[in-house]
């Protein structure tokens, strides 16, 4: 005989929502609304569609298939046969390879969370996919402008250090969730992985969700600070440039990568792949550069998408440490934009007029949106005028400012012991 | 380390290994010009089968004919 009991047991993701907290079941649902919400926002082209699209329907779905399942007993008797980021969490380790096991062979998604996710590889892919898209010669034609505007963008980052202190965080989460400011999306994976692991799941989270915000946001913050004569100053090409060879260009990649390596080791696997990606781009062999910027950085973006929204489930999200994370990377990626726009008028007085502030904007290293977010901008003051090169020369610096910085971080704190 | 003296370091370091890079990159721009590494103008196709594996082809074929050569041959 069919009871009552028989139908809640059919439908275990409707009656999950009443055998849990009822904060925590709206939770549920209103992330549920959320996934729809960041999809739309993604199609219509207001948040970076590579990213929301994916991210928003895995979060939804995450929040909606949950089920009396909990192999490992962490969620109170609920869960999904998604994924387990806390599988092999315990600090025993004999523990923690039986439940990793357990969960690889339950959870379908686990084994791209275990092998890819967690320790940094999917970073590293989407990097050298990144490289693989980026032309060398926009920093050669301007290493130093480029540079000083990337440093200036970096402002997000070095003060959101004392300010999430402030907040209560350990100093090593403090710089975990300052990267941010950096608005490389890999680079807050593998530095948070190296820093703060325990925060990793909301800091990932919370710097998607922001660096999908930077599109839509920053093009109001240009337009306060920047006043219309100045956005739409025509950039001209610095004198004597010349044209750079693919074999210069792959000589300076080269050498630029043992550097940093040799500089920053706790950095290489990103530096390294960012840079394998730049040199096999100007090394000609085009079949490997189709492979990394097709089908490695297509299938690297989606399943980061992907991974990023199923883990946004109620219980990290009704995490409390959430909310102070996501004032935080607000605020660093804020304090990020005013100091590339302070960067960019750096240059615009050195230069004697010669640089347009806004690509400031782009030294923010969120390859390549910051860098068509301030030619869109001035294109629409100035149909005529073209700073993409001089701001992807800008953007690409940041993306080297910000691994520089990890490293760093990650030097001085990685001995400390918190 | 306490939250202060790790941003002022941590930017100090930054900016001196940033501007490295910057020199780098310049410096190495006017080197590889300087020695004209880059005077050969059309690369060579990376994906194509390189001169060893010609010379292998060419060994190879220099074994077949021998072989056939040597099957032609009329036993004593």
């Amino acid at each position: 005989m069919i009871t009552w009991q028989t139908v809640l047991n059919i439908f275990e993701g409707v009656s999950s929502l009443f055998a849990v907290h009822p904060k925590l079941a709206l939770a549920r649902l209103g992330l549920i609304a959320l996934g729809f919400l960041l999809m739309y926002l993604g199609r219509k082209g207001v948040l970076e569609a590579l990213i929301m699209i994916p991210m928003g329907l895995g979060m939804s779905t995450i929040n909606a298939a949950v089920m009396f399942f909990d192999p490992l007993n962490l969620h109170g008797g609920v869960g999904t046969l998604f994924v387990e980021p806390q599988a092999g969490a315990t600090p025993d380790a004999i523990r923690n390879a039986a439940d990793l096991m357990t969960i690889l062979q339950i959870d379908w998604l686990q084994p791209i969370y275990t092998f890819t996710f967690s320790n940094g590889l999917i970073a590293c892919l989407v990097f050298m996919g990144i490289g693989s898209l980026l032309d060398i010669g926009f920093i050669l034609a301007r290493p130093y402008t480029s540079m000083i505007i990337a440093l200036c963008a970096e402002l997000g980052t070095i003060l959101t250090i004392p300010i999430a202190t402030a907040f209560g965080f350990t100093t090593k989460q403090a710089a975990a969730i300052a990267l941010v400011g950096g608005a490389d999306g890999p680079m807050v994976l593998f530095s948070s992985l190296k820093l703060a692991p325990e925060l990793f799941v909301p800091i990932a989270v919370v710097a998607y969700l922001y660096l999908g915000l930077t599109y839509g946001g920053y093009p109001y913050l240009v337009r306060a600070l920047i006043p219309k004569r100045l956005r739409s100053l025509p950039m001209q090409p610095p004198k004597n440039q010349r044209e750079f060879s693919s074999f210069e260009k792959m000589i300076v990649a080269s050498v630029s990568c043992v550097v940093l390596s040799i500089l920053l080791p706790v950095a290489a696997p990103l530096i390294f792949s960012l840079f394998l990606g730049i040199v096999i781009r100007e090394s000609g062999i085009k079949a490997f550069q189709d492979l990394i910027s097709g089908p490695v950085l297509y299938l690297s973006t989606l399943f980061l998408g992907l991974m990023l929204g199923v883990l946004c489930d109620a219980n990290t999200i009704m995490d409390p440490k959430i909310l102070p994370l996501l004032l935080l990377g607000c605020c660093a990626l804020l304090l990020s934009g005013i100091g590339g726009i302070l960067g960019g008028y750096l240059m615009y007085f050195v230069s004697g007029g010669k640089v347009n502030p806004v690509v400031g904007i782009a030294g923010v290293s969120c390859v390549p949106t910051t860098a068509k977010v301030a030619q869109k901008i001035v294109s629409k003051d100035n149909p005529s005028a073209v700073i993409m090169p001089a701001a992807l020369g800008a953007c690409i610096s940041g993306v080297i400012t910000t691994a520089i910085i990890t490293g760093v971080v990650c030097s001085i704190l990685g001995k400390l012991a918190n | 380390m306490s939250p202060i003296p790790l941003t002022l370091w941590t930017y100090a370091l930054s900016i001196v290994f940033a501007m490295s890079v910057a020199a780098v990159i310049h410096g190495l721009g006017y080197f590889v010009k300087a020695l004209r590494l880059d005077r050969n103008e059309a690369p060579p196709d990376a994906s194509v089968p390189t001169a060893d594996t010609e010379r292998e082809q060419q060994a190879l074929a220099v074994a077949i004919a021998v072989t056939h050569h040597a099957k032609r041959r009329p036993q004593s």
